[in-house]
């Protein structure tokens, strides 16, 4: 059974003129417990893929299913819940401390007063605290400031927080991608296992090779917004590499760059 | 899984190019920027002959090196020096007519006072001399006006605590509809971004003289004029921080299902705080100057008690008031920041 499922995707970007196709009638089923790799360049159309299934991003055209149920703006409230996400820069509140931080990945399922009291329920402290475990984090991180840890324990309490509602999919989008390459061996090692444990279906975007290589259960190469890949790591040899990644024909970043649009009334869920 | 056979890549459009040599750069002397600069020079010119200002600083001069002895003839060199007679010294003893003061006990004087005979004289006309009409008892408390002067600054104080209470009240609602981010539709937008323009556009000095035809002369119509005039203020402030907040927090929450609200108090406020109490600090400390002024207006306080002075030429206790408010500002400022410090970190 897919648990996501693109049919015909495609996001376009229109900025002085110039139309941007950021994902191309995208196709792709990801069925659940897959630890499911998106990997390509910058530009690629990875993120945007990514940032659909949440509402972060509107697609143009197509449609996306989560579990059956298509992703609109309606549905979108009853969704978001279920879909934990990591981020390439982490976006903890710097000057809020570490459990506050994990435990604000909770705030859908806690009522309006408990949230504005900073009152959270006992049952999710807990599991905040189990999880700052498993990630690897200690008692006495509990109450440092996020700001105060070094980039890859912001990444830890930002996996954390994703994985505080159980949720059956996390999205990561370049999760490693600011951090050095032991690191990012460590934060993905976890991601999986941690993944694992709970039978959570990941989908990640990346952009080393080798990272894709030693991690995913599945490999999805795009390249200017369109799937030129899928397959197992072992399938992806050097010339499924070259078709990711031809230095030949260099993608113009311009033309397939994704616009960073700030959020708008539209497209915020109430 | 096999490798799904792959559709090459469309082409990117082949964007105009020329050489390197022939890029457009932008012009060295920005044409807008001079044209600007030229009008705002023809402007102020216009203005300064208007105003005679280039008499200023010879009126100064003439009537600094006159009142120093270098010179004689100028025309504000008397007043300064009237002024500077007035000024010296502060007086901070008070001076009050005992038959002015009801159920006066000349037994139990208040503490540090003492009485004083003083012959009331009046100039006859027939006589062609001065006379000595009657003898009257003052009640001179030697730190009687400074005693006044720090209740009427404490009470200046009370007035910019509540004005800026006031204003934070009702900024805060206001600050989440003038926020791009925050507020449900651009209509509420609109509107709010205009009530923040509309209440500071009049300054509390002059709709203080609107509130006190309301409610009276005194502290009330100081508070109401001061809290709507830096509503507007606070408001725009806040709301520009909240729009200017980093917008990657708030998309991690949101895109794990918190509302508005939520994200607001989680991913929002912490990172505003530090700049909202720098603001709120700013507003405290504008509001006392605005207090004082207010009191000039008749909203009561410090302010009023050195107009009354200074139009009955009484220099001596206009500037003990004077220094008084200027050392409790001083004083503030200190305070202010060394508590905006404490609640940061």
């Amino acid at each position: 059974m897919s648990l996501v499922r693109f049919s015909q995707v495609t996001k376009r970007y229109e900025s002085n003129g110039t139309v941007t196709l950021a994902t191309d009638r995208v196709d792709l089923d990801v069925p659940a417990g897959q630890f499911c790799v998106l990997l390509g360049a910058s530009g690629a159309g990875k993120s945007t893929l990514l940032k659909m299934v949440n509402g972060l991003v509107t697609p143009t055209e197509g449609t996306i299913r989560f579990q059956e149920t298509e992703v609109n703006a309606r549905t979108l409230r009853k969704i978001q819940p279920q879909v934990g996400m990591v981020h390439q820069s982490f976006h903890l509140v710097p000057r809020l401390s570490v459990i506050e931080n994990v435990l604000s990945g909770s705030l859908a399922r806690v009522g309006a007063l408990r949230a504005l009291l900073n009152q959270f329920p006992e049952t999710y402290q807990r599991k905040a605290c189990q999880l700052l475990a498993r990630v690897g984090l200690s008692e006495h991180h509990l109450y440092r400031r996020a700001r105060d840890l070094s980039g890859g324990q912001q990444q830890r309490v930002a996996i954390a927080r994703a994985f505080i509602l159980d949720p059956p999919l996390i999205l990561a989008d370049e999760p490693v991608a600011s951090l050095d390459p032991a690191t990012s061996r460590d934060v993905l090692n976890l991601l999986r296992d941690a993944a694992r444990e709970r039978n959570t279906t990941v989908v990640c975007s990346l952009h080393q090779v080798e990272f894709a290589r030693m991690f995913a259960d599945r490999i999805v190469g795009m390249r200017a917004g369109r799937i030129v890949f899928d397959g197992t790591p072992e399938e992806f040899d050097s010339e499924a590499e070259d078709m990711v990644y031809d230095s030949l024909s260099v993608v113009e970043p311009d033309s397939t760059r994704t616009v960073d649009i700030a959020p708008t009334f539209a497209e915020a869920p109430v | 899984m096999m490798p799904i056979p792959t559709v090459p890549p469309t082409p990117p459009p082949a964007a105009p190019s020329r050489p390197p040599e022939e890029w457009k750069l932008a012009p060295r002397i920005n044409p807008r920027l001079f044209a600007v600069l030229t009008i705002v020079l023809i402007v102020l010119t216009w203005s300064a002959n208007r105003h005679k200002l280039r008499d200023l600083p010879i009126l100064l001069f003439e009537g600094v090196t006159e009142t120093i002895g270098l010179r004689q003839g100028s025309e504000i060199g008397p007043a300064i020096r009237r002024i500077l007679a007035g000024f010296f010294p502060p007086i901070v003893s008070s001076r009050t007519d005992i038959s002015s003061i009801s159920n006066f006990d000349r037994n139990r004087l208040p503490l540090g006072t003492y009485l004083k005979d003083e012959p009331i004289r009046e100039y006859s006309a027939v006589d062609r001399e001065w006379k000595i009409i009657e003898t009257r008892t003052f009640l001179i408390d030697p730190i009687g006006s400074l005693k006044e002067d720090l209740l009427l600054m404490l009470e200046t104080i009370e007035i910019a605590i509540w004005g800026t209470l006031l204003s934070l009240f009702l900024a805060m609602p206001l600050a989440w509809f003038a926020a791009r981010n925050l507020t449900p539709n651009r209509y509420t937008y609109a509107v709010a971004r205009f009530l923040c323009s509309a209440t500071r556009a009049l300054p509390a000095q002059i709709s203080s003289l609107i509130y006190a035809a309301i409610f009276g002369f005194g502290v009330i119509p100081g508070i109401v004029a001061l809290g709507v005039a830096t509503t507007g203020f606070l408001g725009k402030f806040l709301a520009d921080e909240m729009e200017n907040a980093d917008r990657g927090p708030q998309e991690a929450l949101r895109c794990q299902g918190a509302s508005r609200i939520k994200v607001f108090r989680y991913a929002i406020l912490p990172q505003v705080l530090p700049n909202y109490l720098a603001y709120l600090q700013y507003t405290m400390e504008r509001n006392v100057q605005s207090a004082s002024a207010i009191g000039v207006m008749g909203g009561g306080g410090i302010g009023m008690k050195i107009a009354g002075r200074f139009s009955m030429f009484d220099y001596g206790h206009a500037i003990a008031s004077m220094m008084v408010l200027f050392l409790t500002m001083l004083a503030l400022e200190r305070l202010t920041q060394y508590v905006r410090g404490k609640l940061i970190s």
